[in-house]
């Protein structure tokens, strides 16, 4: 049974749609991240799950059922923390307990406020009794965080939350969010730019592009600008040496962004030749993470200013002599990547909305 | 110039002297304009909110007339009241002419726009991750309004200063529906305004004086909340 | 701090409570007879001195809403008031046939005067209404008027009738001051000019002035400037809501003997105000 079932969802704001789903399941107990440029729609994808706004067309099962407008009870065991959290002008406390109050739950408030406000690293003693407005950035975050951890919920839905917040709040508000999985099974959906953190704590991670799904996994996207290197073939520069060679897509469109998947990079061995047809790009290795489901390794090798992951088994060979800071060379086929249309959702809205 | 200084004089006589008729006159004002002010943010609340929250088709227009609204002048107010409630209006029955809740109904219409507006104003100006901060920490309907209105009291409050003000002050409607009958429906403006036509105008200052100093107490009471 | 929201809400709420209690308890209140009347009669305090006489009389409490005889006239049309205590006959006489109110009685008069600067520079002084007037025109004097339609309004109207004169509504010298006649007398002072009012409230207003009035009587006792106030019952007939008993009782112990002495002997600077009339 899935936590989230979402079907054929389109969201637009002012006529203009920001967010098209043709489906997504969630799993029960999963941590998964939403990856994207700003823009892409993690933001709105969150405020549908959270059902504080409603898509436009489609439907969001929640434990495969529809939920009506506005209604509290399946809210009430999901917690969005928004972008701009929001504290409410009251303590710091009154703040904390708001939730536990519009549930009608205030047994233990004390306690249950204290102890919440002490896993984002917030001490109550000092804390609780400040009004909103004396929390610096970081302060205000972490109490918007207590906030959501206090109420146990079931699903944890996180936009940015480490996003222009000190590096000490970030910590404790990874660690406190996981603190949530472990102890109650929250599901967590996270969005961030934080991959690496991303990539080793999630489950799953989905790209976001411009309001559409690109895919699941750790694949990498490309967004050009792409330059005509032969009547087949174009080419992206990667920082100043290296280069992406593609096949030219069939139609010609201003502006492209490719995507490659993991599965389709292989790691050449030092001195091993690329095979047949295939083209090779140096880097260096950034970091090895482990692939949850999988039990496999992730070696995330940096070539210029962007990362590619490969998978690798664990207990392969290879990664004896992978650690970060080392060189490696990727194998890819030119002709594996999937072409996706900058333009292609506002080109879809414009037709829409004769009227604007 | 020396109404002014036998004004001052006289508005000490009566307050420190507990004038029976200046007492009646002053209870009369607190009590309608309470109940106006009751019955005027009990209606107009909600309906601030829902203008000022909620984005439905013809908000605008509702708008516009609620804000053409606060122009309505009270003499004006005061004939429409009395309209409907003369005997032979529509809502002669209840009996409610030169009675204090009769003009209460008129302050409440006078008041009705202004907190309606001023409602609405404060609630759009509130931040907009305000209404996805409440969903988002479970807040049903009824809780999102509470707490909107509850985080907009600044500006609320401020609006209900703003309907207090011109309910006290208001003559038109206390004189038309109130008939400033003496020990009843007698408030503080009829009063002024009998003495100032009888040219007592000394009189007039002394009981204007004792407004602003009702006035006073009550934006005084009511900045002493605001603090906390 | 929440709890301080609901505390509004719950204050409001008792305000409400309250209000709904209060509204009760007005509805339990003894009978009273609701009266409207002109702004003389109550300016000059008659109406105070004579209420509680007519409450230990009768027991009952006498209410009053004092406007213009217009609108006097109007509120019992309305069937708003029970009883009306008004000067301008020739429009009584006019409502009764009409079938608006029922037994009009002659109450008491008292006598409109021209009043005006000592200076009087129309010179009008001890001469008839007719002289006077028509030496305000020729002179162009200021000449202010109630122009409320109220009882002494329209008795301003029909001296200039009278004194075959066109009524000098848009003359440039003439104000209408549409308040009542106290106010009226005042801005006649303040401009130096003429004003037709009745004895009572000129009086009231030597008295509040402590002899120091820059206004004084210059025409009085002229025929034309009798003042009759007549009590009249609102047609019961029309308004069943009015309570015709009390406003009979009124009328009757208005007209009667008690009532019309007290009348006789109200005094203000030692001046008799009004002269009780009643038929006997």
């Amino acid at each position: 049974m899935a936590l989230y079932r979402l079907n054929r969802i389109i969201q637009r704001y002012d006529h203009r749609t920001v967010l098209s789903i043709d489906g997504l399941e969630l799993a029960q107990g999963s941590i998964t991240g939403l990856v994207g440029a700003n823009g892409s729609g993690k933001t709105t994808l969150l405020k549908l799950l959270g059902f504080v706004e409603r898509p436009a067309q489609g439907e969001i099962l929640f434990d495969e059922r529809p939920v009506p407008p506005l209604d509290p009870a399946a809210r009430r065991s999901i917690a969005l923390l928004p972008q701009e959290s929001h504290l409410l002008k009251r303590t710091v406390y009154a703040n904390v307990a708001y939730g536990l109050r519009v549930r009608n739950d205030r047994k233990e408030e004390r306690q249950r406020v204290a102890q919440s406000l002490a896993w984002v690293g917030l001490p109550p003693e000092n804390f609780a009794r400040r009004p909103w407005f004396a929390l610096s950035g970081g302060e205000a975050r972490r109490a918007a965080l207590a906030a959501r951890l206090v109420l146990r919920p079931r699903v944890l839905l996180l936009d940015e939350p480490t996003t222009s917040v000190d590096g000490a709040s970030a910590q404790l508000m990874k660690a406190a969010a996981l603190h949530a999985h472990r102890q109650w099974g929250t599901s967590l959906v996270v969005a961030s730019h934080d991959l690496p953190w991303l990539h080793e704590i999630c489950t799953d991670v989905v790209h976001l592009f411009a309001g559409r799904i690109l895919g699941r996994g750790q694949q990498t996207l490309l967004f050009g600008p792409w330059r005509q290197l032969s009547p087949g073939k174009v080419a992206m520069a990667l920082g100043e040496t290296q280069r992406f060679i593609a096949l030219r897509p069939e139609k010609e469109k201003t502006a492209l962004t490719a995507a490659i998947d993991p599965a389709r990079l292989t790691l050449l061995q030092p001195g091993e030749a690329p095979p047949e047809g295939r083209e090779v790009m140096e880097g260096i290795v950034t970091r090895l993470a482990l692939d949850r489901p999988t039990g496999g390794i992730h070696v995330v090798v940096a070539v210029g200013p962007t990362e590619f992951s490969v998978p690798l088994p664990a207990g392969h060979p290879a990664l004896a002599a992978l650690s970060p800071g080392r060189p490696a060379r990727i194998a890819y086929g030119p002709g594996e990547v999937r072409w996706y249309d900058q333009n292609l959702l506002n080109q879809a809205s414009s037709c829409e909305s004769p009227g604007r | 110039m020396d109404y002014l200084f036998q004004g001052l004089l006289e508005a000490c006589r009566l307050l420190l002297g507990g004038d029976p008729e200046t007492y009646s006159a002053v209870a009369a004002t607190v009590r309608v304009s309470s109940y106006a002010m009751a019955a005027s943010l009990l209606i107009g609340l909600p309906l601030g909110f829902i203008l000022g929250h909620l984005r439905f088709p013809g908000r605008r227009q509702a708008r516009l007339v609620v804000d053409t609204l606060l122009s309505l002048p009270t003499v004006f107010i005061g004939l429409l009241v009395y309209a409907f409630l003369s005997r032979r209006g529509p809502l002669g029955d209840l009996g409610l002419l030169f009675t204090l809740p009769g003009i209460a109904i008129g302050q409440t219409l006078l008041a009705l726009p202004v907190v309606v507006a001023l409602t609405a104003t404060a609630v759009e100006s509130m931040d907009a991750n305000l209404r996805v901060t409440l969903l988002s920490l479970g807040a049903d309907r009824w809780q999102l309004m509470r707490d909107t209105l509850w985080e907009a009291r600044h500006g609320i409050l401020a609006a209900a200063l703003n309907a207090y003000g011109r309910v006290m002050t208001e003559v038109g409607i206390s004189m038309m529906v109130g008939g400033n009958i003496k020990w009843h429906t007698r408030t503080i403006t009829t009063a002024i305004a009998l003495e100032t036509n009888k040219g007592m105008f000394a009189m007039g200052i002394a009981l204007g004086l004792i407004l602003l100093f009702i006035a006073f107490a009550v934006t005084a009471t009511v900045s002493l909340l605001r603090r906390k | 701090m929440k709890h301080k929201g609901f505390l509004a809400k719950g204050s409001l709420l008792m305000i409400a409570l309250l209000a709904l209690l209060c509204g009760a308890a007005w509805a339990a209140e003894p009978q009273a007879v609701m009266m409207a009347t002109t702004t003389s009669t109550d300016d000059t305090g008659l109406l105070d001195y004579l209420a509680p006489h007519f409450k230990k009389a009768t027991g009952y409490e006498l209410r009053w809403t004092a406007t213009g005889t217009g609108k006097a006239l109007e509120l019992g049309k309305n069937c708003d008031v029970d009883v009306l205590l008004v000067h301008a006959p020739k429009a009584e006489i006019k409502y009764v046939e009409e079938g608006f109110g029922i037994n009009r009685t002659l109450v008491m008069y008292n006598d409109f005067v021209i009043t005006g600067p000592a200076s009087d520079p129309a010179g009008i002084k001890g001469r008839t209404v007719a002289e006077a007037l028509a030496a305000i025109v020729a002179k162009k004097a200021v000449f202010v008027s109630r122009g409320d339609n109220s009882g002494t309004h329209k008795m301003e109207q029909e001296l200039w009738k009278a004194s075959n004169l066109a009524q000098p509504e848009k003359e440039s010298w003439y104000i209408s001051t549409g308040q009542g006649m106290l106010a009226t007398i005042n801005v006649a002072a303040e401009k130096n000019g003429y004003t037709l009012t009745d004895r009572g409230t000129y009086i009231k207003y030597e008295s509040d002035k402590a002899g120091k009035a820059p206004q004084v009587i210059l025409v009085e006792g002229d025929a034309p400037l009798r003042n009759q106030y007549s009590v009249i019952e609102v047609n019961p007939k029309r308004c069943e809501k009015v309570n015709n008993a009390l406003a009979h009782q009124f009328a009757v112990w208005i007209t009667g003997p008690q009532a019309q002495k007290l009348i006789g002997d109200f005094k203000l600077m030692g001046k008799q105000l009004f002269t009780p009339n009643a038929p006997h």
